[in-house]
């Protein structure tokens, strides 16, 4: 995975909706404020690598100057962080330089971690400090060539990128929209993904006074959605039950988090409370729509056409042999467990990496809070070609009253190359 | 509680909705000819009709499926009689046989939408595994079939 | 067409005819089951679950009802090849009874025990042994059975035994015509011991075979009434879910099962000491759920580091050092010194599955003195002595119900499936069945061994080859299933198809170096060959095209003397239509091996796309099994070997990953499918002698070897290690 996607791992990725039940509430109460902020941070995604120690580090991360490498903020004293004052953490995660006083990748999302409050980070140094276990791992070296190992740019980047200070309450805002923002564009650093970034890969907004603010943005061979609200494309769809069912569940009304959006329901979201995802919910359903789009009617030509086995579309042929079984021939799967693509926001998308993606690597396993989901996207690198995947994909983009444009066999070959299939084996980061 | 008709039976279902129909078929209904090949809708040895329409009842839910009607197997005929049948038994087709249940529940419904299919129809909608490699003679089945059903 | 033709009319004298035409071949490819055959009938429930023994019964094997139907037990396993309607059509050849009468049901394994291997010292069906294992035994097992029979009717007519005959299940006195039915004679034939034996039957003497006959399972497998170990139902019956360590050979560290407390229809957690598993009352999903839950961590060792990358370094590093000599004749080295053109190659075959389409599962009943286990397993007697060694019952004490098996291939004959549902049992102390899922079935495999072989050749002004060596690395079959071998020999499947390769070349040396690993390989369809005649057939190869010779024509060569050879390859390479010219982008290739002493040569046609994409149109198999029993589950079997041989050479891939398999279901692990499957030609061909062939695996050996040399003539691309789909064959591609 890139720097991004897996760094600033924040990709809500959603596939579109029927009908369903309400996720139940959250009862379990988290273990520390230190601990309930860290997971709201998705800390854990980056700083623990699979079969690790809990934020020992070690993750490689792919970038476009070359791999690095997650670091251990364990509190060893030797090799994470036991040797930071309260002012040293909070310089690192607020303003991305280490006690040393190099400069960090913004791989780590202080640009969104400097809207925290004081007591936050402190908060989260105490967590750090006192309830995760030391661990003596050594950071490995990154793997960027020398020439562009020059981290002084990045102060630059800095000052030119960055709007230092905490979160100040919006007046105008209730209590809930203003904890909403707080969390989206702090700790929730939503917009490392669902933003989209300008040439020196900064994110061109970092809340809601631009339109351009999480409007959905490629990533690593992603779509991170639109979650603005957007109505074919975006949250334009959902109630606020919908988005706390998504985030609390993986799966709401009949979407099914996918992609790098797997990580953070993994890890972070179904932690917070009921008010938190409340907060979040009444805050994205505050951004009005970046365009002006009509909702999908559904068409159920497409179904019968299938049906009567007489379609011309070159992917009707792959859809009806394989997708159908589950997905069905009337494109409605089987929500909330199967999700429909009928009307799909992803499938709606201009562009199709997302679909593609899922499509070619299928699905990493979604667990929520210990439990994998019950059913998974296979993976179909293996069975199809990249135009067989084009073909389908068009087909489904175009289906039941879809419309998005056509996908070609080079984009497919070329996110063959650039992305890994999923692995149905289950993966559980520890926090302790 | 889930209402569902499995040949022709109506069956109460009490159970976790998230559980696919296979299990329901085979450990609560105990019609054993659907058979789990891969649970992730890759092999078809599962397949079953749902509303008539062929589906891998490893990747749907029980949840889903209220009021719908179900035919497995064991509810095509009751004497081995339907032409997919005869011509399964003509051409001699399974060899472990494991896989057959789904490949000739695949075919039922696939003759239906494709009554005088080509070879290449064949080969698009019927994606069932058989890794005792039957695909020979199950293609000489399914022609046979269509014969058979047209006349 | 043919099929039914021959069937209808088939007599011996006819087959005979049909074997010695021109084309040397019997073809039987689009064999429908004949309208006139009559076909014997097998439960649905192939097991006997009461193994109470009918009074009517002449013997061990067989029981004659009072309405003439004869019951016939068959002693090995039905897994898809056949042989359930074979070995009972053998007795009936020699017991002379009406085959439309006949019943069929599995022998007792537990009887077996008890009653002094009465069904013969091995019930396995494996090695292709099935019928030429047991061929002799139940011949006779018929013959006394008919001897016994007119001796009984002769003593009630007060004649002697020889003016009597027997046919159709009824006695006759020839000269006085009269006659009496096989059920009215069957109780005094019983009490009957015979002063001698009788000779059984020569194949010059069969009438009744070879004879094309739809298989007698073929009703319950087009109506779901087969039962297959995973259809057991047993009252009281509880479901498990289970999960190994992913790295063979590893522990369970722990396990923290407190996320299963409360949960509805959770019987119990059970570790193991390699494994945990979930019970559940209702259904094997629950199981499954709930397992899906735990996440145990393991204890893996120094094999969670191992790599496929790493073990071919590995292997390849071993190609240089010292190996055992399998075969050496002549002198290689004299034959490469001096002016002889040399060519060399490496070639190299991944670890396979064998994912029988009915994952491992296994149903027990453990009481304090019987165990029931329901299974279906390739070797019911070894089943009885690994289940009572895991209960500690005595093995008299265990019934073993085998079922309908749903594939096997190799896999089924390990019984690890069973003694794992036994431990479990023993903690549930309650009626449970087991089921793997599709990912432990790929994880828990006993894998087709890893190897590389590397190949030298010189060759003699003519081009042809005059010496050859062959060094193989790769791990040992039989350290893995815990069989003794000298430590100076070369175990035969580590060198098969290399070190009796049919081919006369003077100077040919064929060593091996075994290196195991943490990952246990097993016998796997057609064991060594299935992966060495890819290499020696892709090798051959390239030494023809190098020298510009016909593949077929210098094969023909190397084979001279050996006329059943060469009559097979001839055959493959007629109907295959060897030489005629194809479109561009598309060639043909030819291969040919032994196995299990039948002979096989394919031609395979191939198309590749510009965009690389492979289709192999047409394959042309030429099997010459010696004898046959019936043609037509003979064909089913070289159609489906090809296609299981075309998924290895194809797709086929176990990539080692941190220890463990990274494969686990259909997606990861792809499997030919209708689209892909050629259209199979299968030309039967047997020519007699001393010994008879198997037929469940000859014809998988030649189909990688057969397309990677029609890829060649396609591309000019050289394909030396498998999957074929690894390599980028796209035009212009290097
Ligand atoms: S078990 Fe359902 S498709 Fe394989
Ligand atoms: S007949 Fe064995 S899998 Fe198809």
């Amino acid at each position: 995975m890139t720097i991004i996607a897996k760094a600033a791992c924040c990709g809500l990725f959603l596939l579109a909706a029927v009908s369903a039940p309400r996720a139940d509430d959250n009862t379990s109460p988290p273990d520390s404020r230190g601990e309930y902020l860290a997971r709201a941070g998705d800390c854990v995604s980056c700083h623990s690598a699979p079969g690790g120690k809990a934020f020992a580090g070690g993750l490689k991360m792919g970038t476009p100057l070359g791999a690095i490498y997650s670091t251990n903020i364990t509190p060893d004293a030797e090799t994470g962080i036991g040797g930071y004052s309260l002012a040293e953490f909070d310089r690192a995660v607020r303003s991305g330089v280490a006690k040393d006083g190099h400069r960090l990748y913004p791989a780590m999302p202080y640009p969104s971690y400097a809207k925290l409050t004081d007591a936050d980070v402190a908060a989260l140094y105490d967590f750090f400090m006192k309830e995760v276990p030391a661990v003596h791992q050594a950071n490995l070296k990154d793997e960027i060539p020398p020439v562009l190992d020059m981290r002084w740019p990045l102060a630059i980047w800095n000052m030119v990128f960055m709007t230092n200070g905490s979160y100040a309450d919006k007046p105008g805002h209730d209590a809930a929209w203003n904890r909403g923002a707080y969390l989206v564009q702090g700790l929730g650093h939503c917009g490392a993904c669902h933003t989209p970034r300008g040439i020196a890969w900064n994110e061109k907004a970092l809340d809601e006074s631009s339109s351009e603010y999480l409007s959905g943005a490629v990533l690593d061979g992603w779509y991170a959605a639109d979650l603005r609200g957007d109505i074919r494309t975006g949250l334009g769809g959902w109630s606020k039950e919908d988005v706390v069912d998504f985030l609390k569940a993986g799966h709401n009304r009949g979407e099914t988090a996918f992609g790098s959006m797997v990580d953070v329901v993994n890890n972070s979201t179904p932690y917070l409370s009921d008010a938190d995802l409340n907060a979040i919910a009444e805050y994205l359903k505050s951004l009005p729509a970046a365009s002006t789009q009509e909702a999908v009617a559904y068409n159920d030509a497409t179904t019968a056409d299938l049906h009567s086995g007489h379609v011309s579309q070159p992917g009707a042929s792959v859809y009806s042999g394989t997708c159908a079984n589950c997905h069905g021939a009337d494109g409605k799967g089987f929500t909330p467990y199967i999700p429909a693509l009928a009307g799909n926001p992803i499938v709606l998308e201009d562009d199709p990496s997302s679909l593609i993606n899922l499509v070619l690597n299928g699905s990493n396993p979604l667990v929520v809070k210990g439990t994998p989901d019950a059913y998974r996207m296979p993976q179909f690198r293996l069975q199809y070609t990249d135009q067989d995947i084009a073909d389908v994909v068009t087909f489904i983009r175009n289906g039941w009253g879809n419309q998005a444009p056509a996908v070609t066999a080079a984009q497919v070959g070329e996110l063959r190359k650039t992305t890994d299939p999923t692995s149905d084996r289950v993966i559980i980061l520890k926090m302790r | 509680m889930i209402t569902i008709e499995v040949n022709g039976t109506s069956k109460q279902i009490d159970i976790e909705p998230d559980t696919p129909l296979l299990w329901v078929l085979r450990d609560i209904v105990g019609l054993t000819g659907t058979k789990f090949g891969c649970g992730i809708a890759q092999c078809g040895a599962c397949t079953v009709h749902i509303d008539g329409k062929p589906m891998r009842s490893c990747s749907v839910p029980i949840g889903a499926l209220d009021g719908k009607k179900i035919t497995t197997i064991e509810g095509l005929s009751p004497d081995n009689s339907h032409p997919v049948q005869r011509a399964w038994i003509a051409e001699d087709v399974p060899q472990c046989g494991y896989c057959q249940s789904g490949q000739i529940m695949a075919t039922v419904a696939f003759l239906k939408e494709f009554p005088a299919p080509t070879d290449a129809e064949i080969d698009a909608n019927i994606t069932n595994i058989c890794r005792c490699g039957t695909y020979e003679r199950l293609r000489r089945a399914i022609h046979r079939a269509a014969d058979l059903i047209k006349a | 067409m043919h099929g039914s033709r021959i069937a209808s009319t088939l007599s011996r004298r006819h087959f005979i005819l049909t074997a010695a035409t021109a084309a040397g071949g019997f073809m039987i490819g689009i064999g429908a089951a004949p309208r006139t055959a009559h076909a014997a009938t097998v439960p649905g429930q192939p097991w006997n679950d009461d193994n109470a023994y009918p009074p009517n019964e002449i013997d061990a094997w067989i029981a004659i009802d009072p309405d003439d139907s004869i019951l016939i037990r068959y002693q090995r396993s039905e897994m898809g090849q056949g042989s359930m309607t074979a070995l009972p059509m053998m007795i009936t050849e020699e017991l002379q009874c009406d085959w439309s009468k006949v019943r069929i049901e599995y022998a007792s394994p537990n009887r077996n025990l008890r009653q002094n291997k009465v069904y013969g010292p091995s019930m396995r069906s494996a090695g292709s042994q099935t019928v030429r294992g047991s061929q002799k035994l139940v011949q006779q097992v018929g013959a006394s059975a008919r001897e016994r029979l007119i001796a009984a009717a002769a003593a009630h007519w007060i004649v002697p035994a020889a003016e009597c005959s027997a046919a159709q299940s009824v006695v006759t006195h020839n000269p006085s015509g009269r006659t009496l039915r096989y059920s009215e004679l069957a109780a005094d034939a019983a009490k009957i011991k015979l002063a001698a034996e009788p000779a059984i039957k020569t194949p010059a003497q069969f009438t009744f075979i070879p004879r094309p006959m739809p298989r007698v399972d073929v009703i319950h497998k087009t109506d779901g009434s087969a039962k297959f170990g995973m259809d057991a139902q047993v009252p009281g019956m509880v479901f498990a879910a289970i999960t190994a360590c992913p790295v063979p050979g590893g522990k369970l560290k722990s396990v923290d099962d407190s996320a299963l407390a409360g949960a509805p229809g959770i019987v119990s957690v059970v570790k193991l000491p390699n494994a945990v598993a979930v019970v559940a009352t209702d259904t094997f999903w629950r199981a499954k759920r709930a397992l899906s839950r735990l996440h145990p961590e393991w204890d893996v060792g120094a094999a969670g580091a191992v790599s496929s990358e790493e073990l071919s370094k590995t292997y390849r590093a071993a190609l240089s050092e010292p190996m055992l000599t399998a075969r050496n004749d002549g002198d290689v080295d004299q034959a490469m010194s001096g002016g002889a053109k040399i060519f060399e190659a490496i070639y190299e075959t991944p670890y396979l599955s064998h994912s029988p389409m009915e994952p491992m599962n296994a149903t027990v009943n453990l009481q304090p003195d019987r165990l029931d286990v329901w299974v279906g397993t390739q070797a019911a007697d070894e089943a009885t002595e690994a289940a009572a060694k895991a209960s500690g019952l005595k093995p008299e004490q265990v019934y073993v119900h085998n079922a309908f098996v749903g594939g096997g291939f190799g896999r089924r004959d390990a019984n690890d499936e069973v003694k794992q549902a036994i431990a479990i049992a023993k903690v549930v102390k309650r009626p449970v069945k087991l089921v793997w899922t599709r990912e432990e079935d790929t994880r828990q495999d006993k894998f087709r061994p890893h190897a590389v072989v590397a190949f030298k050749a010189a060759t003699g002004a003519d081009g042809m080859p005059s010496a050859w060596s062959m060094r193989v690395v790769t791990s040992s079959i039989y350290a893995s299933i815990g069989r003794s071998f000298p430590a100076n020999k070369v175990e035969p499947q580590a060198v098969n198809g290399l070190d009796n390769n049919g081919y006369n070349v003077p100077n040919t040396r064929v060593e091996a170096a075994i290196r195991n690993t943490h990952l246990p390989v097993w016998f796997w369809r057609a064991p060594g060959v299935n992966q060495h005649i890819f290499a020696i057939e892709s090798f051959l190869d390239e030494i023809a095209h190098a020298s510009g010779l016909d593949p077929y024509q210098v094969r023909r060569k190397l084979l001279a003397g050996k006329p059943d050879w060469v009559k097979v390859l001839d055959a493959a390479a007629e109907k295959g239509d060897w030489g005629k010219p194809l479109p561009p982008g598309s060639g043909r290739g030819i291969a040919i091996c032994q196995d299990d002493d039948s002979l096989c040569a394919q031609v395979a046609e191939v198309a590749v796309k510009p965009t690389g994409e492979v289709k192999v149109n047409h394959v042309t198999v030429a099997l010459d099994p010696r004898y046959m029993v019936n043609p037509l589950t003979i064909a089913e079997q070289a159609e489906g070997s090809v296609i299981f041989g075309l998924s290895a050479a194809l797709y086929g891939k176990i990539t080692i990953k941190d220890g463990a398999a990274v494969q686990g279901n259909f997606d990861t692990y792809r499997l030919v499918r209708l689209a892909e499957a050629p259209k199979i030609d299968v030309h039967l061909m047997p020519s007699g002698g001393k010994v008879w062939g198997g037929v469940a695996e000859a014809a998988t050996p030649p189909i990688a070897a057969a397309v990677a040399n029609a890829i060649f003539a396609a591309t000019g691309k050289r394909i030396r290690s498998l999957p074929i789909s690894d390599h980028d064959l796209r035009s212009g591609a290097a």
